[in-house]
């Protein structure tokens, strides 16, 4: 009896324990949620994006870039760019990353990448344009 | 958040379909059932994870399902009437040797059923042998033999014949 006493304790934590779980994912913590909303950058580069991913499932990026269509991205090996809106005029190689060449319109620049993590672990992506201060953002992705 | 959701509105989806398909169903498991349960699993699968491979996502599916069962277990103790909606009450269909049709036509049950559950549990011959048939909530057929007839199987559980 002592035996199941303790099983049944074990079980009660357990169910606190999946409560948890249930709870940090409805508020975002594996992503999709309030907690998981982040902006990053200044005045020439910012972005909006999700602090937490999950290997293999799409996560959205915001970019605005406040002058120049020009948007370079360092540190995006962990991910796959599935969709890039609008599409760029260019894409280059550029110091150990990509430059996008986008075509300006009315002076800001709003670009939306669907990425797919490959990797899991912390990634951090720099995002920079021709001038001003980059955007570093960290993302964690989930296995 | 998506995931949650997602698993809650599963969970009570398959509860209700799984109860209008009635307890025969669940039960008699002919070879068109089994692969008609397959085909839902493969089915919810998809509403379930969608194009979602992580590892993390499994496991919150997984936590959310086990936690609304664990939580709807302790809400039929707690309201006997939801756990007569949702795992339905055992009926009685036959009594003292006679068949009681209406019950046994809306259960969608029939006398081939109750002889061959009388035979499987205790090698009965005749309804006549019969005290009572039971249609047990969890779709099994429990045979009670008027005293002296039959034998017991040893190994046998006691709902273990199809209906």
């Amino acid at each position: 009896m002592r035996f199941q006493r303790r099983y049944w304790l074990f079980e009660r934590l357990g169910w606190a324990v999946l409560i948890l779980v249930i709870a940090a994912a409805a508020a975002g913590i594996f992503a999709g949620g309030p907690l998981s909303a982040a902006a990053a950058g200044g005045a020439a580069v910012s972005a909006e994006y999700e602090r937490f991913a999950r290997r293999g499932v799409d996560t959205r990026l915001t970019v605005t870039l406040s002058a120049h269509g020009t948007l370079r991205v360092q540190g995006a090996d962990g991910f796959d760019v599935a969709a890039v809106e609008p599409r760029p005029a260019a894409v280059r190689s550029d110091r150990g990353g990509l430059a996008y060449d986008f075509a300006t319109g009315d002076g800001t620049t709003t670009v939306t990448f669907r990425l797919t993590p490959r990797r899991w672990g912390m990634q951090h992506l720099r995002l920079a344009a021709d001038a001003g201060a980059p955007a570093t953002l960290d993302i964690l992705v989930y296995p | 958040m998506d995931m949650v959701l997602n698993a809650a509105a599963v969970y009570v989806i398959l509860m209700v379909m799984l109860r209008l398909a009635g307890r025969r169903t669940v039960a008699t498991m002919t070879a068109f059932d089994f692969v008609l349960l397959l085909v839902i699993g493969e089915a919810t699968q998809q509403a379930l994870l969608g194009d979602d491979v992580s590892l993390t996502g499994a496991i919150v599916v997984i936590a959310t399902l086990v936690i609304l069962n664990v939580g709807m277990s302790l809400l039929k103790q707690r309201l006997p009437h939801l756990s007569c909606w949702l795992d339905g009450a055992p009926l009685i269909v036959v009594e003292h040797g006679r068949m009681l049709d209406a019950r046994m036509r809306q259960a969608r049950i029939d006398r081939d059923d109750v002889l061959f559950a009388a035979r499987a549990a205790h090698g009965l011959e005749r309804l006549d042998q019969i005290k009572y048939a039971i249609l047990e909530a969890s779709g099994g057929l429990t045979i009670i033999p008027v005293a002296g007839e039959g034998h017991a199987r040893a190994a046998g559980r006691p709902d273990s014949p199809a209906a």
